[in-house]
C-alpha cells in the first residue's frame, strides 16, 4: 500500500512515517462495472483515487440524470469530501472494472492540519477540477459533456450562463471562497493567508507563494508567519473585487474572509495590498507622457 | 511527557462460510456488540458504500464513548481505526481471503497505542484470537449447522438438505454428499 500511495503524486515526497500513516489507514476496493461508489444526497465521508478504470459521474436534476463527465485513472473522486460535510452533490458509477484506494476523511483532515504542502496540493486538485467545470458547457438531461467532473464538484451547482462569463466569474469566485473557507474550518490552511482576486487584475509580489488561477479568477497564497505584500495591477476596465482570509484576522477564531467592496478600474491602475492587516493602497495613476 | 506503546497483534482463522458473509458481519458496526467481546454499544451515525462512522463504547471503558471511521471493500477487507485525538487510539483491520475447501480465511491485526490511562483495562481486552471465534460463532448462527457443524459438540451424526445436495456432519467433519451415477 505505501508504494501505491508513494505514487499518487498528491502524497508524493511525503516522509516514510508519513506515508507509513496513510498506508495504514487506507484500503484498496475492486469494483466490477456499474457498480456505485457515490449515491447524490449520502454524507460523504471519505475520498477515492482511481487507479485504473474509469467511473462516471451523474447528477440528478429533477428531469432524468446528467452526465457530468468522468474520471479515470491517477485521478481523486469525492476530495471535497475531506473538507466539506455536506452530502455528495452526484452520483458515481463505475464504467468498467476500477480498482480505487480509499481515503478515510480523518486521517486525511490531520494530515492536512500539520502539513501545509499537502493542504496546497490538495487545492491545486480542487481548482483544477473547478477549472474543468468551468470550461463544461451547460449540461442538459440526457446529455454527455467530455470533461471531468467529481462527486462533490462545485462548480456542477451552477451551469454556465449563456449570455456572457459574468455569472461564471461570481460563482467561480464563491466557490473558491467557499474552498478555502472550509480549509481555514478544518484548520488545514491556517498557515497561509489567501487573497481572492476577482478580474480583471494581476497580483505579483516576493511574498505570493502560488497563484491559482481559474479563469479570470486568481487565488494568491501567501505565507501567514510574517508581513506580506502583494501589489496587484489591472490589465483591464471593469469591477476589481478582493477577498482576503488570513489567521490573525479571523474574528473569535471563526474563519471567514474580509470582503472588500468593489472598486472601479481603469487599465493600469496599480493596489498594494498589506497582510496581515489587510490594507489596500491605491496608488496615483501614472499618465504616460504625450509624444511630442 | 507523552507515554506512548504501540501495540500490534494479529491473529487468523478459518471460519466455516464464504467471504461475503463473514464480511457482512463484520461490516454490519450496528451489530457489533451481538458477537463482538470488545464492543458493548455501538450507533452507526452514517454509511455510504465504503465508508461509515460509527460511535461505539468499548469493553475496558464503559460508559466511554469513543468515534470511529471505518472502511470497507465488499468480501475482502474491512478497516476500522478510531478518529485521531480519541482515547484509545486503535485501528482494527480485517482481511478476508480464501481458505482451502471453500472456507474463508479471516485474518485481524489490531494496533493499539497503550496510554498510562488505558494500559491496564485494555491488557486483558485486545484478545484477537476471542474475537475471531466470537465471529465463528456468530457466522454459525446466519449460516446454520451447515458451516460450523453441530451446536452441540457431543453430536455424533448431523444430516441436512441443501439447495446443493445432503451436508452431512460426522464426528465434526463436513460431509458433502453427492449423488453417484
Amino acid at each position: 500500500m505505501k508504494e501505491i500511495i508513494r505514487k499518487i503524486e498528491v502524497f508524493s515526497g511525503l516522509d516514510e512515517k508519513l506515508l507509513g500513516k496513510i498506508a495504514d489507514t487506507a484500503i484498496t476496493c475492486t469494483y466490477s462495472p456499474d457498480e456505485v461508489l457515490i449515491r447524490e444526497g449520502e454524507v460523504g465521508i471519505g475520498m477515492y483515487f482511481i487507479l485504473r478504470g474509469r467511473v462516471a459521474v451523474f447528477r440528478n436534476l429533477g428531469a432524468g440524470d446528467v452526465r457530468l463527465g468522468e474520471i479515470g485513472p491517477n485521478e481523486f473522486v469525492a476530495e471535497m469530501a475531506i473538507i466539506d460535510e455536506k452530502p455528495r452533490s452526484a452520483s458515481v458509477v463505475t464504467m468498467e472494472e476500477t480498482e480505487c484506494v480509499l481515503f478515510a476523511r480523518d486521517t486525511i483532515r490531520h494530515l492536512l492540519e500539520r502539513h501545509p504542502s499537502l493542504s496546497m496540493r490538495l487545492v491545486r486538485v480542487m481548482a483544477e477540477r473547478l477549472r474543468i467545470a468551468q470550461d463544461r458547457p451547460s449540461a442538459k438531461p440526457g446529455g454527455q459533456v467530455p470533461s471531468a467532473a467529481s462527486a462533490d464538484v462545485p462548480v456542477a451547482d451552477t451551469p454556465a450562463p449563456e449570455d456572457g462569463t459574468g455569472g461564471m466569474k461570481a460563482s467561480v469566485e464563491k466557490k473558491l471562497l467557499d474552498i478555502f473557507q472550509m480549509l481555514y474550518t478544518v484548520k488545514a490552511f491556517t498557515r497561509f493567508s489567501v487573497a481572492i482576486l476577482g478580474c480583471p487584475v494581476e497580483a505579483s509580489g516576493t511574498d505570493a507563494l502560488e497563484i491559482i488561477r481559474v479563469g479570470d479568477v486568481k487565488a494568491v497564497v501567501l505565507s501567514a508567519s510574517g508581513p506580506a505584500e502583494l501589489t496587484i495591477d489591472a490589465y483591464g476596465a471593469g469591477q476589481f473585487q478582493l477577498h482576503v482570509f488570513h489567521p490573525a484576522l479571523f474574528a473569535d477564531g471563526s474563519p471567514s474572509a474580509v470582503r472588500f467592496d468593489p472598486v472601479d478600474i481603469r487599465p493600469d491602475d496599480r493596489f498594494t495590498l498589506s497582510l496581515p492587516k489587510a490594507l489596500l493602497k491605491r496608488h496615483p495613476r501614472i499618465v504616460p507622457e504625450a509624444r511630442t | 511527557m507523552k507515554l506512548e506503546l504501540p501495540r500490534r497483534r494479529t491473529a487468523s482463522r478459518t471460519i466455516g462460510c464464504d467471504a461475503s458473509l463473514a464480511w457482512h458481519i463484520l461490516s454490519d458496526y450496528s451489530a457489533w456488540p451481538e458477537w463482538f467481546p470488545l464492543v458493548t454499544r455501538a450507533t452507526q451515525l452514517a454509511r455510504e458504500t465504503n465508508f461509515a462512522l460509527v460511535d461505539v463504547e468499548l469493553a475496558p471503558f464503559p460508559g466511554r464513548r469513543v468515534s470511529i471511521e471505518c472502511l470497507h471493500a465488499p468480501n475482502a477487507r474491512v478497516l476500522a481505526k478510531s478518529l485521531i485525538g480519541q482515547d484509545p487510539d486503535f485501528v482494527l483491520d480485517w482481511t478476508i481471503g480464501l481458505a482451502p475447501s471453500g472456507q474463508t480465511l479471516v485474518t485481524v491485526k489490531c494496533t493499539w497505542v497503550h496510554t498510562p490511562s488505558n494500559f491496564t483495562a485494555a491488557m486483558g481486552a485486545l484478545d484477537p484470537e476471542g474475537w475471531l471465534n466470537a465471529l465463528a460463532t456468530q457466522v454459525s448462527s446466519f449460516a446454520g449447522d451447515l458451516a460450523a457443524g453441530p451446536a452441540d459438540p457431543s453430536t455424533i451424526l448431523e444430516i441436512y438438505e441443501t439447495e446443493d445436495g445432503l451436508v452431512c456432519w460426522y464426528r465434526g467433519n463436513k460431509y458433502e454428499m453427492k449423488a453417484v451415477s
